[in-house]
């Protein structure tokens, strides 16, 4: 791995390991609520200011990574497990495999995402296991989507038929030669996908899912404030920043880590 | 192969059409098991803030709430058997004339997104991998993933603040022709813009690793023809896949630019209807876009079968 | 089966011929009134609305027997004048002459018992019944032992009486709400199910065009001069987001515009636009609902403890920026027209006391849970309450969620805690006593704190049926004390609105109930885009 990719790596998760020892750090409460300094601009007490209720932004994007952060994380490892799986599975064993897998992906997909969503924040217990939950329910079927297009290219090429008839059980072509050459498309969606989490993530906090309040994640942060957009942008700004800049470290970091799979491509 | 081809399309087709009616029953019968699960009565939506217990025994009766599971699915399969969706608890009105007013305003407002995500994302992939390493390959990625780094309704209130607000060019809302579609359209499309010139990028340089393009290089042809011919086509798969399924997400997924921006598509309709807890209209949405989306995959496959021989759409063995 | 595919096909042709063809005019009408919606109507047929939004479109197309002038009394509608028997039983109504149908026929008295009977039968599952439940013969219509209500009699075309079977004194005023309009009978048959999305009235206004979750357009009614509208027309906009609606204001495409609680401040320093403001205290009262069905909150020590933790003051002037009145009690000032003793129930911010209240009653630490709907402002004003109880030792969880599951947890009464808020249907102290407190309407016709009280429920019940306006003052007076003193709700205010209009925007105004206004008064000077 390039000291380059890590760089970002390590940018996001200084930001999550901050946000974890974020109690200890001489910080607003962010749940605390100043009726007398609603809506301060970025100053001296404030370097992010206030929102609406007078809460301190700088603290409140502080303890949002943990949530934010974690949510898209766990989502996107487990949508990415599940669908690359079930991607594999279909592309390669085709026929009856290939036809129920793709069936019950685009079933899922077919779906309106946020009424699943829905259900399943409700059927859960609200807070921040069902937003993941959520997430990942909706989002391994894009992985799969993309893994069985990518495994049924690759199972065309020589080397794969080489492999087989070199007597490859049929795991160990799909895992050893096959599946290195579709790392590369699954970590690009990856890098997309958590990214796209974090900003999903808050649309579920608009629909009142998710996480309750008052924790802060960042969504929730931009969807409360968004309408104070015009008279006080940095309730908006700031956490939308660190949404964007996380999402930027995440997809380059998956760019990076991209590129160290090259040298096992044929 | 054309011969050969076009008779296992019309077989394809006819097949997945056939698969179509079974996976709307077992949508139906999926969505109807969900609604059932959600909490929040839609009786009480209706009644409002004052209702006799009377009333609403009443009404529940009327829309046979009261009935068991099995009898109210029956009741709606039937419905659908009659060729509608039946109406809405709140407004009376016809769902299958809704759904029939808002599905072309969803489409158009997909395919605008498109219009502006297909060229913009593929030239930029293009440029990002065969122009590597170059300072306009880092600009061009930069952007790229800023692009699906940015909040949807952020990029969506930015323009509108600045091209309505600020500019005065563009109206902010509305449901209508080009001038309406710009804004909403221009916010779907950054985000599939950035993914598609991603996924290009990647397919193409993959593309360009492989034997057969090692082969035809070898033989001396033109780079120009290599890129055009070999490298593109054989990229256009992944890319092919990326726009079936940002188009598929538009469908449904849209509601936050839809409603920002006011425009009258499903994705809203449906979202009021999980709202109001209004089951006919989002039964009615479901079938609709799963419909369209089963078709959407038809569709995607179909290119697949002409633009690269190697994946040929065969009758279910491997 | 088939048909089905069939119609999905149709559906898919219909979408592809729309989206080549459909280009929807890009330009405002011009001498049309612009207005915005926060959501869509959720249907027109006066029987069956609920909502703010889609009585606001009915009172345009829709009239009554009686309306509401701006000082909220009774005045002549389609009823030119009427008498109430000395016993306040039968209520005698002389109609107009030539008031039309937008059909063009005559509305009769048989029409308003026709329209009644229709808000009152099964069928119809109208979730206004109640309106009519005192007439004398509502109950047998209704369970099938008759085929009309015997209450209700067309004495002659233009005469018409209604009999209730207890003197009730807030029926002449729940006449004037959106339900009580009457209906041609023709067109509701033509119409069947349909009448909800074409209804057809008697209003200054016509239904042009619904297209749902995009904009409601209604034109004049060119045989309407009770007297005739300025306007040609009226535009709804349906704009759920507050910013777009904003943006939309600003650029000119919108004429009247009620300002959101993001915008206020804004708007209130824009000078050009300060001058263009009104204001309208609604008649409303915003609460905190405590529910007190079961413990802990079944011990009014506790409830009252939590009405002195909060500071409600400061929340309004701070964070509500000053939109509204603090509440005394759950009857807006403008409808009570007695003195309340104002010494019977917590009003000032106390948190000494509150905190030694829960530590003396052994409340440290404990958990409550508070619903709010999904709403901005609710999970804010939420979120303000929870810090403010932390300071008094309890701890509050809090539950956001949306509308219809919300509405069914508090029907039910899941939460401890609730925030919530009553708007008048009819300009009545009655309207904020009765199906709120009395534990005849638990649950979903309004009681959702269950608060159940035999003394309050008999001096609501004295003041309904009372025809002597000092006896039905006392009883409410005393009924409002008790319920100050029992903390059912923490009052929090009544919230006023602002509407701000663009200047060429002539004779605007506000009025305190939703459906009071007409589109009558509203004139444009001059196109301006």
């Amino acid at each position: 791995m390039t000291a380059k990719g890590k760089v970002y790596l390590y940018l996001v998760l200084f930001m999550f390991v901050l946000s974890l020892a974020a109690p200890f750090l001489p910080l607003h409460k962010p749940e605390t609520i100043d009726l007398d300094s609603l809506q301060k601009p970025p100053g001296f007490a404030h370097p992010f200011g206030t929102d609406h209720k007078g809460r301190d932004i700088f603290s409140r994007v502080i303890y949002g990574a943990k949530i934010s952060i974690g949510i898209a994380l766990t989502a996107a490892a487990a949508a990415c497990i599940i669908g690359s799986l079930a991607g594999l599975a279909a592309g390669y064993c085709g026929g009856m495999t290939d036809s129920v897998i793709t069936a019950v992906v685009d079933f899922t997909m077919s779906f309106p995402a946020l009424l699943l969503a829905i259900a399943i924040s409700v059927v859960l217990p609200p807070g921040i296991h069902s937003a993941m939950i959520a997430l990942s329910a909706t989002g391994w079927t894009s992985f799969a989507r993309l893994m069985r297009g990518k495994v049924l290219t690759v199972r065309g090429l020589s080397f794969v038929d080489a492999a087989r008839a070199a007597g490859c059980s049929d795991a160990r072509v799909l895992f050893i030669h096959i599946l290195p050459n579709c790392l590369r498309v699954a970590f690009v969606m990856m890098g997309i996908k958590l990214g796209g989490f974090i900003l999903a993530e808050a649309t579920l906090g608009f629909l009142g899912l998710g996480v309750q309040p008052p924790a802060p994640s960042w969504g929730a942060m931009i969807s409360s404030s968004r309408a104070y957009i015009l008279t006080a942008p940095w309730t908006v700004f700031f956490p939308g920043l660190m949404i964007t800049a996380t999402a930027f470290c995440f997809n380059l970091y998956a760019e990076k880590l991209k590129e160290t799979c090259d040298n096992r491509m044929p | 192969m054309s011969a050969c081809g076009g008779a296992t399309i019309r077989i394809y087709i006819l097949k997945r059409i056939l698969v179509l009616v079974p996976l709307l029953i077992s949508v139906t019968f999926v969505s109807f098991c969900l609604l059932k699960t959600l909490p929040g009565d839609p009786v009480y939506s209706m009644v409002g803030e004052r209702a006799t217990p009377e009333a609403i025994e009443s009404i529940r009766k009327e829309i046979g709430s009261d009935r068991d599971f099995m009898s109210q699915y029956a009741g709606y399969l039937g419905l659908l058997a009659g060729g509608n969706f039946g109406r809405s608890y709140y407004s009376n009105r016809d769902v299958l004339d809704d759904i029939a007013a808002k599905l072309p305003n969803t489409m158009k407002l997909a395919l605008a997104a498109m219009a502006i995500a297909i060229p913009c994302g593929l030239a930029a992939g293009m440029i990002m991998a065969y122009r590597r390493g170059s300072f306009i390959e880092r600009i061009a990625g930069m952007f790229t993933i800023g692009g699906v780094s940015l909040p949807v309704f952020w990029v969506g209130l930015m323009a509108m603040l600045v091209f309505s607000l600020e500019l005065r060019l563009l109206p902010p809302s509305g449901t209508g022709g080009f001038k309406f579609i710009a804004l909403p359209a221009l916010t779907l499309a950054v985000p599939a813009i950035s993914t598609l010139a991603r996924v290009a990028a990647a397919s193409i340089e993959e593309s360009m690793g492989l034997q057969f393009i090692r082969t035809a290089r070898a033989k001396g042809l033109s780079p120009l023809k290599i890129a055009i011919f070999h490298v593109t086509k054989n990229a256009l798969i992944p890319v092919v896949t990326i726009i079936g399924l940002e188009f598929g997400s538009y469908l449904s997924g849209a509601v936050v630019t839809e409603t920002i921006f006011g425009w009258d598509g499903i994705g809203r309709f449906a979202m009021q209807g999980i709202i109001m807890r209004d089951y006919p209209v989002i039964m009615g949405c479901i079938i609709t876009c799963t419909a369209v989306f089963v078709v959407m995959n038809m569709l995607t496959d179909i290119i697949y079968h002409y633009i690269d021989p190697r994946i040929r759409i065969h009758d279910g063995k491997g | 089966m088939p048909r089905l595919t069939f119609a999905l096909f149709r559906l898919a042709g219909l979408a592809l011929l729309f989206s080549i063809t459909s280009c929807s005019p890009e330009n405002r009408t011009n001498d049309y009134l612009y207005c915005r919606l926060n959501s869509n109507p959720s249907t027109l047929d006066p029987a069956l609305i609920t909502d703010v939004q889609a009585s606001v479109v009915a009172a345009k197309l829709f009239n009554g027997l009686v309306g509401l002038d701006a000082g909220l009394n009774v005045v002549p509608d389609i009823a030119e004048r009427w008498e109430i028997s000395p016993d306040g039983l039968t209520y005698r109504f002389r109609l107009k002459r030539g008031f039309l149908f937008a059909n063009g026929r005559e509305v009769t008295a048989h029409d308003f018992k026709y329209s009644f009977e229709r808000l009152l039968a099964t069928a119809t599952k109208s979730p206004n019944n109640w309106i009519f439940e005192n007439v004398e013969g509502a109950r047998a219509f209704r369970e099938g032992r008759a085929d009309e209500v015997g209450g209700l009699k067309a004495l002659g075309p233009y005469d018409f009486e209604i009999r209730i079977a207890r003197p009730f004194s807030p029926f002449l005023k729940m006449l004037t709400m959106t339900p009580a309009y009457v209906v041609p009978r023709e067109a509701v048959i033509a119409g069947g199910p349909d009448f909800a999305s074409h209804p057809m009235g008697t209003g200054p206004y016509i239904l042009e065009e619904w297209a749902p979750n995009r904009e409601v357009v209604l034109k004049r009614n060119e045989r309407y001069s009770n007297p005739a509208a300025h306007l040609k027309g009226i535009v709804f906009r349906i704009l759920p987001e507050d910013l777009t609606a904003f943006t939309e204001f600003e650029l000119g495409n919108l004429d009247i515009f009620q300002i959101p609680a993001s915008a206020y401040s804004k708007l209130r320093n824009d000078l050009r636009r300060k001058q263009y403001i009104e204001v309208l205290p609604g008649l409303n009262t915003y609460y905190l609902g405590l529910n007190t069905s079961r413990p802990p909150l079944d011990n009014p020590a506790l409830r009252r403890a939590i009405a002195f933790a909060i500071d409600r003051k400061k929340i309004l002037e701070k964070f509500y920026e000053g939109r509204g009145r603090l509440a005394d009690g759950p009857v807006p000032d403008a409808l009570r027209s007695w003195h309340l003793d104002k010494d019977r129930g917590p009003v000032e911010f106390n948190p000494v006391l509150a905190r030694q209240i829960v530590a003396d009653n052994g409340f440290s630490g404990v958990r409550l849970k508070l619903y709010v709907a999904a709403d901005q402002e609710a999970v804010d004003i939420a979120e303000i309450i929870q810090g403010y109880l932390a300071d008094a030792g309890l701890t509050i969880t809090i539950r956001q969620l949306e509308w219809s599951s919300y509405k069914q947890a508090i029907n039910n009464g899941e939460p401890d805690m609730f925030w919530l808020n009553w708007w008048a249907d009819y300009p009545d102290a009655e309207n904020f006593l009765f199906p709120l407190f009395h534990s005849a309407n638990i649950g979903p016709a309004g009681n959702r704190t269950r608060y159940a009280n035999k003394e309050v429920d008999r001096l609501i019940e004295l003041g309904q049926h009372a025809t002597d306006p000092a006896l039905r003052n006392r009883a409410y007076c005393e009924a409002e004390e008790k319920i100050i003193a029992d903390v059912p709700w923490v009052f929090f205010w009544h919230k006023t609105d602002y509407v701000v209009r663009q200047p060429w925007v002539e004779g605007l105004k506000v009025y305190e109930i939703y459906n009071m206004d007409k589109g009558l008064d509203v004139s444009l000077r001059r196109r301006n885009y």
